[in-house]
């Protein structure tokens, strides 16, 4: 559970924070229930003013990832079981722009964006889960050899790299919606 | 008088010589093993810099008051003919302020340890809360303030209990039960300080060696906080025993007063040396994209 922020990155502070919390919450290793450390303690560890964490928080509170409890600290709260179909394509819709935006500033092509957008998405899967996908994967391979990959995939270090770019530094619902 | 002056700068000397030899490697092999840590070379000889650095810390806190209080009345003696010194250079000869000043240097000596602190590749931080119990035997603060409400109380006790006609106003034992809270809500800033440097991340070890070198600082502190404390409240129980008229109190405060002392005696020496581990385990390798790349 480290937490890492690049003062160079285009991306401010408080989204990176934000979107790693996210991360480790969407993916398990912040369990619901865990406590984050205290805004102060954050602060100092990341050498960051305590606005910025603070602001992290609120907004991570306010996409109902975590729970401000008073003086007893910040929570993580359980994955939502239903979320609003509206609520939903409009948090989807900021989040894949911001992507977009992002894989643009980047330089990256546009098959390159979607694999690294792909593989992301296999990422969060639960690791009990992955074996199943990839042998229905397979299977669903040999029943149809002569078709081709939908997908270009990239050198394992290159996937790697700008995977690790992309849920490092690029928030998911902040900016503005698209046109 | 002169054979006084000598055993004082003895035990001073004893004191200032053991604190400025080098820590030997069976004693942070020790230390380290108290503390679970499998580390490195590079982090055996932090722990070992830290170690030597925070005893002539502790040491100087120590010698200071101690060195002090103890000649101030030789030379008031010598220089003014007079028996006793004023305050507040008669108080610094009560053992308790010499404890305290041991426990200021432990203190500072955390306190004064430099961070490192990662340059290349950004800023990492565990995303792990500190908290006083994961450092530090959940029941220490609780009773450090139950042990100074307990001074308290002997202290205001002649108010309410039968006592002897010739009793006089302790002035300086009310600056003494005044000290044991001032103590524990030292203790308790002390803690929070600690605990609130920040903590970079660098890597696993570095984290451990950390949390292990503010849980040892702590202990210390903690032991140091409730030593003084059962001292002054050993002193304030021994001093109604003497005044009270109930005679189940007389016989009984006394008894009370030497557990005190012993109580102090096992936490200065018994709680630094307690086995801990900071129940912390952060991930060795980096989470999903959020780790260093």
């Amino acid at each position: 559970m480290i937490l890492h922020v690049d003062p160079h990155s285009t991306v401010p502070p408080y989204d990176q924070i934000r979107a790693q919390i996210t991360t480790m919450a969407a993916t398990g290793v912040l369990p619901a229930g865990a406590r984050l450390p205290a805004i102060r303690q954050l602060a100092a560890d990341l050498g960051l003013a305590a606005a910025t964490v603070q602001r992290a928080y609120r907004e991570l509170e306010h996409d109902h990832i975590v729970a401000s409890r008073g003086r007893h600290g910040t929570f993580v709260l359980d994955p939502p079981t239903h979320i609003d179909h509206d609520e939903q394509a409009r948090r989807l819709t900021a989040a894949a722009h911001t992507y977009a935006v992002q894989a643009r500033h980047l330089g990256v092509e546009h098959g390159r964006a979607l694999t690294a957008a792909h593989d992301a998405l296999d990422h969060l899967i639960p690791a009990k889960q992955r074996p199943q996908r990839q042998e229905k994967a397979s299977a669903a391979g040999k029943d149809q050899p002569d078709q081709p990959t939908p997908r270009t995939r990239q050198p394992t270090t290159q996937r790697r790299q700008l995977t690790d770019t992309t849920l490092a530094d690029v928030p998911t619902n902040t900016l503005s919606f698209p046109p | 008088m002169i054979v006084y002056l000598l055993v004082v700068l003895l035990l001073a000397g004893t004191v200032a010589v053991r604190a400025l030899r080098p820590v030997s490697p069976a004693e942070l092999e020790r230390w380290l093993q108290a503390h679970g840590l499998d580390v490195s070379a590079e982090g055996r000889a932090a722990v070992a810099r830290y170690l030597c650095r925070s005893r002539r810390w502790r040491a100087a806190g120590f010698l200071l008051p101690f060195l002090v209080g103890s000649t101030a009345s030789w030379a008031w003696a010598l220089f003014y003919a007079q028996a006793d010194p004023p305050e507040p250079w008669r108080t610094l000869a009560n053992p308790g302020f010499w404890v305290a000043g041991y426990l200021l240097g432990a203190v500072l000596a955390e306190l004064s340890r430099p961070r490192p602190f990662p340059a290349a590749g950004g800023r990492s931080a565990a995303l792990l809360p500190r908290q006083p119990r994961q450092y530090l035997p959940g029941w220490v603060l609780p009773t450090c303030w139950a042990l100074a409400t307990g001074a308290v109380l002997a202290a205001l006790a002649p108010r309410w209990l039968p006592v002897q006609d010739t009793v006089t106003p302790d002035r300086s034992g009310l600056v003494l039960t005044a000290a044991a809270l001032g103590m524990t809500v030292l203790l308790q800033l002390a803690t929070r300080a600690v605990l609130g440097r920040r903590q970079p991340y660098a890597s696993a070890e570095q984290l451990a060696v950390d949390d292990a070198l503010r849980s040892a600082c702590l202990h210390r502190v903690a032991g140091a906080g409730l030593a003084f404390v059962l001292l002054v409240l050993a002193g304030r129980v021994w001093n109604l025993a003497v005044v009270v008229d109930l005679r189940p109190l007389r016989s009984a405060l006394p008894v009370v007063t030497l557990v005190c002392l012993a109580a102090a005696r096992a936490a200065f020496v018994g709680l630094p040396a307690k086995r801990w581990q900071v129940p912390r385990t952060p991930a060795s390798s980096p989470t999903t994209g959020a780790g260093p790349a």
